[in-house]
Order: structure tokens, then sequence, then C-alpha cells
């Protein structure tokens, strides 16, 4: 047993996670290549109609949606809203979906985020400064792991807690600038503004916070 | 671009600047980095391809960090039910049209016509008609700013290239001049008829994949015809070509016709069959050469035709 690599590399914690991150990412590469592949069949025959396929794809894709939309709008009726057009949206649009420019999930999450934010900046325009500052507080005090419950503890993956442990390998001022974005759907002249930092400085926390994350999952 | 370019530390750093933050949501309409991004992908720049592709991956693991919910099962039952809605009324589609629909070829001889005549003279008509139609259109057009900026803009970029004659005469002058110059042209009148129909449609399409450009095109059903506006569309290097498609229900997209932009050309009108009379959305893709029936490319941005009218 102390020969095993895993001996060796569990002499520090670090490595240890860095070792298993490694074959997490391997497996989770072959995994979505495998499901990209499965994503394809299925929106061509939403794109003849097949509404079972939509029903599949729901089925895989929902909770990751309304996860995510739920996160940025914090509203569930907004949430419930954006989850069905979301999906109306890929029945309208199977045919058009281009392979070339990325996975279908990649193009659904990111469809979902735009609208998502749109939704929150929609809104925004309705609230006080006060209010706007009292979001960066609840930022600041409320990462993405901060909502846990037993039950959604219990709903986490390996793939989850894999990027979860990545992102807290990123440097909390690099986070903060990609959750303000990402989440919260501040540009980044706002975020400079809200932060008082200089608009260069937000730039380059964005690009290595998202480099440091491509690094560390091993993002083709 | 060739994808032998060497890239300085410092081009790496910025094209990487502007990738992170497009994919993030936090580059807006007002910050010149938009701007610039959506030139560079429009110009095919491989690196920032690359560090898009990049980025967007690692945006899934964003999402995905998010606190896993379950949605309430009420959503999917209402999508469900909604999809099989759709399904049931069908598209409609003219049931007797006595149109007869011509052969491929012969739609494409007749669209290259169409094209020389269109694009020629495509510029100076829409400055035309938005002096001609004035305060009445003006107020229609104004449902959506991002156009009433693309429309000011354009007709400043036309200012330079149309008849002198026609730009320094009174408004009033130019709605009289306006017959006159479509007096023997078929395709400008209906294009101009397209204004007066209840059923013209104004369809805001959105860049893809994020949706934070947009451009416009008029459909008229009834003319049977579809002018493009210039602005988002730019000159592309080498030897590709822009594709107009519209989708009609559930089928795949169909091909309406190949256009170029450059210094002189605006996009041409395009006219179409009439099995697409009830198309419910338009897509623009870039395709190598000049394209084909079948979409290869990269869509670029995508719309659908809004239930009401412009009129």
């Amino acid at each position: 047993m102390l020969n095993t690599p895993q001996t060796k590399l569990g002499a520090s914690g670090n490595v240890m996670v860095a070792a298993g991150g490694i074959r997490s990412v391997v497996k989770m590469r072959t995994d979505k290549d495998m499901s990209n592949q499965e994503d394809l069949q299925l929106l061509a025959l939403i794109s003849q109609g097949d509404e079972k396929s939509l029903a599949v794809l729901y089925d895989k894709y929902g909770r990751l949606i309304y996860s995510l939309t739920l996160r940025i709008v914090r509203n569930e009726d907004e949430a419930r809203e954006l989850q069905q057009d979301v999906f109306l949206q890929v029945w309208h649009k199977a045919a058009l979906f281009d392979n070339e420019r990325g996975t279908f999930v990649t193009w659904l999450v990111t469809l979902a985020h735009n609208k998502s934010i749109n939704t929150l900046r929609s809104r925004r325009y309705k609230k006080s400064a006060l209010e706007a500052k009292q979001d960066i507080a609840d930022i600041t005090s409320d990462s993405t792991t901060s909502h846990h419950t037993p039950l959604t503890d219990a709903m986490q993956t390996d793939e989850r807690r894999h990027i979860l442990a990545a992102l807290e390998q990123i440097p909390e001022s690099q986070r903060k600038a990609l959750y303000l974005s990402y989440y919260e759907g501040y540009s980044q002249s706002e975020i400079a503004e809200m932060l008082g930092e200089p608009l260069g400085t937000i730039k380059t926390r964005m690009r290595k916070g998202m480099m440091k994350l491509v690094s560390i999952l091993g993002v083709e | 671009m060739s994808n032998n370019r060497i890239y300085t530390d410092a081009e790496r750093e910025h094209i990487e600047e502007l990738s992170s933050a497009y994919v993030l949501g936090a580059l807006t309409e007002d910050e010149a980095g938009l701007r610039e991004f959506e030139s560079l992908v429009e110009s095919g720049d491989p690196l920032l391809s690359r560090s898009l592709e990049q980025m967007l991956g690692a945006s899934v693991t964003l999402a995905m960090a998010a606190s896993q919910i379950e949605p309430p099962a009420s959503i999917r039952a209402s999508l469900l039910s909604s999809v099989s809605k759709l399904q049931q009324s069908p598209v409609k589609t003219p049931a007797s049209s006595k149109d007869p629909v011509p052969s491929e070829e012969a739609i494409r001889l007749k669209r290259r016509t169409r094209y020389f005549i269109g694009t020629s003279i495509f510029s100076g008509l829409l400055l035309c008609v938005l002096l001609a139609l004035n305060v009445s259109s003006t107020a229609k057009l104004d449902r959506s700013n991002d156009l009433m900026k693309s429309l000011l803009h354009q007709t400043d970029s036309l200012r330079q290239r149309v008849e002198p004659a026609i730009v320094e005469r009174p408004v009033d002058s130019v709605a009289v001049a306006v017959p006159a110059l479509t007096r023997d042209n078929s395709d400008l009148n209906r294009f101009f008829a397209m204004f007066g129909e209840p059923d013209a449609r104004l369809v805001t399409m959105a860049s893809a994949p994020l949706g934070t450009s947009r451009q416009h095109l008029f459909f008229s059903p009834k003319q049977r015809m579809v002018a493009v506006m210039r602005e988002n569309l730019h000159p592309l290097e080498g030897n590709r070509s822009y594709v107009l498609w519209a989708t009609v229900g559930r089928k795949a997209p169909i091909a309406i016709g190949t256009f170029r932009i450059d210094a002189k050309n605006n996009p041409p009108i395009f006219n179409f069959s009439t099995k697409l009379r009830s198309a419910d959305s338009f897509a623009i893709s870039i395709e190598q050469g000049s394209g084909s029936s079948e979409r290869k490319g990269k869509v670029i941005f995508t719309g659908e035709v809004p239930k009401s009218g412009i009129n």
C-alpha cells in the first residue's frame, strides 16, 4: 500500500485532490463526449417534432438549468418562466443548433444564463443603489456553497464537488469578480465602481479567474 | 486571418479578457469591448475562437456550481403540454395558392438579377423610405431603440452615397421623387408597398450565442420579400458569404439567399417562394464560398417573426 501513487500523494492533501481531479477530469471529458453525442441525436429527433426526446433532454438538464436561473434571478416565479422559455427555445431552434460552435450543454447553459441575466438587469433598473450595495454584501457572504441543506448535499455529484473544489482554489478577489458578473449580472464597469477598483484590475481578475478555472478543470 | 499569426503576450491577454468578460456576461451594449469582441469573432480570429471555446466550457462549470435544486414537476408538464399544442396547430400555409413554385435554378437566376437591381439602389431607397415616411413610420420604428440607433447610423453613411440631388431635396419633394424612381421597377414598388401592409413584420434577431447584439430585417409575406438591414453585418474576410435562412414550423431551415457586404453594398432585397410566406423565424449564417442549400457555417443571428405587423 505504501508504494501506491494514492498513498504517496496522500502525504499532501492538496496533491491528493489534484490527482483525484485528474482522474475526475479524464472521466468528465469522456462522459461529456458521449453525452454530447446523445444530445445531438436527441436534437435531431426534436427537430423532427419528437416530443419524447424533448422530455428526455429536459430530464437530463432540467435541474441544472433551473438551479442556475433560480440562483441568478432568486425568484421562483421568474425561474419557472425562464425554465419553460429556455426549453421551448430548444424545441423551436433544435434544427439551427450548430455543433461546431460548442456542445449542446454549453449552448443550453449560455442561453439560460443570458435570459436570466437579462431578467435580472431589467429588474435591477428599478432597484436603488442601496439595494445594489446590499447585493455585494450578500455575495461576500454567499458563495455558491453556502446554501447547502441535507437534501442539496445529497444531490451533489462527484463532478460538482470537484468543481466546487476547483472554485475554492481561485483567489477570493478573482472569484468575487466571476460571481458578480456571472451570477449577479454586473458589467465590468459596474463591478469596478462598486468595488472601488480600477476597471483594468477587474478585467484582469476576470481573465485570471476564468483561466485558472480552465486550467484546473482541463477545459478543452 | 492567418492561423499562423503570432500574438504578443499583451494581445493574448487582451483577447482572453474580452472572451472571459463576454462569456461571463460582463460586456454590455454600451461598452466598446463588445464591439471589439464581435469584430474579432467576425474576422475569425483563431486565438479568440480557441479562448471563447475554453471560456464557454468553464462557464458550464460555473453553472454546475450553483446549488442544485429540483425544478417543480409542474414546469415539465406545462412545457410538454405547450409543445403538444404547438404540434396540434400546424403552421398555416396557403391552401390553394395559384402561384407555381419555381425551380431552384429559376429562383437562383431571378435572385441574381434582383440582387444587382436591389443592391445598387437599396442604399438610396432606404434613405428615401425613412424621409418619405417621415414622422409616422419613425414613431412605429421607435419600438426598438437598437433599431433607431442603427437606422440613424445607416442614414448617416448613406448620405454620402446616394444621389446628391435627392439628399438635397426637401422632404416633401422626396415623397414625390420616390415613386418616380420606382416607376419602372416592380421589386422596388413591392418594397415600398411593404410599409403600407398590415402584415409586414419587423424581425429583431439576436446574435448567437449570447444575444447581446441586434440585427433587423423587414419581412413581407404578401410581397414575398425580405429586406435585411446592414447594421451589424460587416465585410467578411476570405471566401465567405452571409446566408439568410428561414424556418417554417418544424421543417429544416431553407436558404433564402446569399449575400456579401462591402463598403459599397448593403444587403440585397430577397424574394422568396410562396412556401416561405408562413416563415416563423429567420437566421443569418456565415458560410464558405457562396453557401449551399444545407447550412454548414456558424449561425450569427436568429430571430422569430413577431405576431403583429409594423403597421
